[in-house]
């Protein structure tokens, strides 16, 4: 991709920047198809169906079957991306995607658009805040969560390539607010680090990789240098910059738009304590449903996912750190 | 095979009652390649009813995927002969299964991509009537009459009893074949036993053009076997060697007395 074409794409929503990589990706490789349920128009499927009228697929509001057609289809050689809200293409069709996917490493790609909470007001059914936790604990699945626009043309690219099934958790109709402002390397499981430091490490993923180098430009001010990892795939996770991230800094925050239990900051717990290093401070959204609609941002502020809490945090965490020495 | 599972059993009354369903498709009407299953024009068979693996591992053996004493095996440690067939170490198996109601989404999305690639290959999918309960089976139901496929044929293997009770009790799908007819499928009724009906079923000139096309075979669960037919507890059930005995005599009597 040249930088060029991310400049062109500067305006774009998640969901059409989505579409973006898709078409580009079509053109590439004949055997990529597109299958929707009914939330198509959304995310401009018409795009993709006008120059590829045979390989767009609308099945509706029923998305077991959305899952089990792609399976068949990629049974047969086609490389079948499955788009749909993501709470929708994750939930309903859970066990789709374990038999008749993830059991046979079949190659169906799911995106999963509007992930977390970003379609705050309505409410807690459209929330996708579970989805890395349930898809995580399935075997064969690949999870990309990109963190801006440029990756996520990137991380489209690499699932197309990538034998075998992968699930990319994309938001909705935002503009992703840039972490790269030209292009990115994106190779599945092996994070990049943003900046230096060695105070502490916040590892981030998708929507809270921008936030958190804001976080760490402030916090630099204080100077607290924190190094900042975006760690574009959950799994299979870089176990290595995790602990390379544990041991050189002692102190890692996780930060994500995703239910604290089960995600990010799980996965990277895991690895933590199973090697006995450093501290870990798990951010992201609380175990809890919400009964309280606002629009995205106050829904994430609320949560202190704003890059002002996210210093609040991180500095209180490396002075508890910083005592216990 | 039921009897060397043990005491872990098998489901042997819904193995018995699609037998002759997937025997007439593997030796009479499915164009296949044992030597090479992996062909891509192939003829695709998906077992939606996972569970009757007893009707299913036998033909493949006896087509040629793979040696018959690998039957041997069946629910054996270290076998991958197991309770649900996978495609991952068994040939012959065109899509694993086990859990009720994705097959006939799995098939139409194989139909699609034969349409998509210019192949005349067909899809059979064989259902349980019990599966007719899971609402999965419905949305694939749709979809492929939306999309016109002619290629994608669901069996229904109509024994008329699932595993807590009869149809009819836990759940009833009647009129299955009414049902069926609205969302699109020209639908046809036979006797699952009898293989020159079910032969007839399958033969061109009735399959449709432009929609999906499905066949009620009306069976017996545990046919051939008088103390099995149409019992319950037979679903999934340990049988002693005398059962054993007892039920392969009735069978092979059964088979030259019938011809």
């Amino acid at each position: 991709m040249t930088s060029q074409s991310i400049k062109d794409r500067s305006g774009g929503s998640y969901r059409s920047i989505f579409m973006d990589a898709l078409i580009d990706a079509a053109e590439e490789t004949p055997e990529i198809l597109l299958l929707v349920a009914d939330l198509g128009r959304a995310m401009g499927a018409s795009r993709f169906s006008t120059l590829f009228p045979d390989r767009c697929f609308q099945l509706g509001i029923a998305e077991q079957n959305l899952i089990g057609v792609a399976a068949g289809m990629a049974s047969c050689g086609k490389i079948p991306f499955a788009a749909t809200f993501a709470p929708f293409a994750t939930m309903r069709c859970l066990e789709q995607i374990r038999d008749d996917v993830a059991y046979m490493s079949l190659n169906v790609k799911i995106v999963g658009t509007d992930s977390g909470v970003s379609l705050g007001t309505l409410g807690t059914t459209h929330y996708a805040i579970e989805d890395i936790g349930l898809l995580r604990s399935i075997p064969n699945m690949v999870i990309l969560s990109p963190a801006d626009g440029a990756e996520l043309y990137q991380a489209v690219f690499a699932a197309a390539k990538h034998k075998g099934p992968v699930y990319i958790r994309v938001g909705g109709s935002q503009q992703p607010a840039a972490v790269y402002q030209e292009n990115c390397n994106f190779t599945i499981g092996r994070a990049v680090t943003l900046t230096q430091g060695n105070d502490a490490a916040i590892i981030a993923t998708g929507t809270m990789v921008e936030r958190a180098v804001q976080a760490a430009e402030i916090l630099l001010r204080g100077n607290i240098r924190v190094r900042v990892v975006n760690m574009h795939t959950i799994k299979p996770l870089d176990d290595e910059a995790v602990l390379k991230a544990a041991t050189e800094t002692g102190a890692v925050v996780t930060i994500e738009e995703h239910n604290i239990v089960g995600g990010l900051g799980t996965a990277v717990a895991d690895v933590m304590a199973q090697n006995g290093v450093g501290r870990l401070l798990k951010l992201g959204l609380p175990d809890q449903f919400s009964h309280k609609i606002a629009p995205y941002s106050d829904m994430l502020a609320r949560y202190g996912l704003n890059p002002e809490e996210i210093v609040v945090n991180v500095e209180n965490f490396v002075c508890k750190r910083r005592a216990q020495i | 095979m039921t009897l060397n599972a043990g005491k872990e059993g098998g489901h042997i009354g819904p193995g018995l009652s699609v037998a002759d369903i997937v025997a007439t498709l593997f030796f009479g009407v499915m164009r296949i390649d044992p030597q090479n299953p992996d062909w891509p024009d192939r003829d695709r068979l998906i077992l939606s009813k996972g569970h009757a693996v007893l009707g299913y591992y036998p033909a493949l053996a006896q087509a040629g995927y793979f040696p018959e004493q690998m039957l041997e095996t069946f629910e054996k440690k270290g076998s991958p002969l197991a309770g649900h067939p996978c495609t991952i170490g068994t040939p012959g198996v065109d899509f694993s299964s086990g859990s009720m109601g994705h097959g006939l989404s799995v098939g139409l999305g194989m139909a699609l991509a034969a349409k998509l690639d210019a192949r005349d290959y067909s899809v059979y999918v064989v259902l349980g009537d019990g599966e007719q309960n899971e609402g999965a089976v419905w949305e694939a139901a749709m979809a492929a009459a939306q999309y016109h496929v002619d290629n994608l044929i669901a069996v229904i293997d109509r024994n008329g009893l699932q595993h807590d009770s009869s149809c009819a009790e836990v759940m009833d799908t009647e009129p299955l074949a009414d049902k069926w007819r609205s969302f699109g499928w020209e639908t046809r009724e036979v006797d699952g036993h009898d293989i020159g009906q079910l032969l007839e079923a399958f033969q061109p000139e009735y399959r449709p053009k432009g929609k999906p096309y499905v066949i009620i075979a009306h069976t017996t669960k545990g046919k051939g076997v008088s103390f099995m037919e149409n019992g319950v507890s037979w679903h999934h059930a340990v049988l002693t060697q005398k059962q054993a005995e007892l039920a392969l005599a009735e069978i092979s009597q059964d088979k030259t007395g019938g011809e």
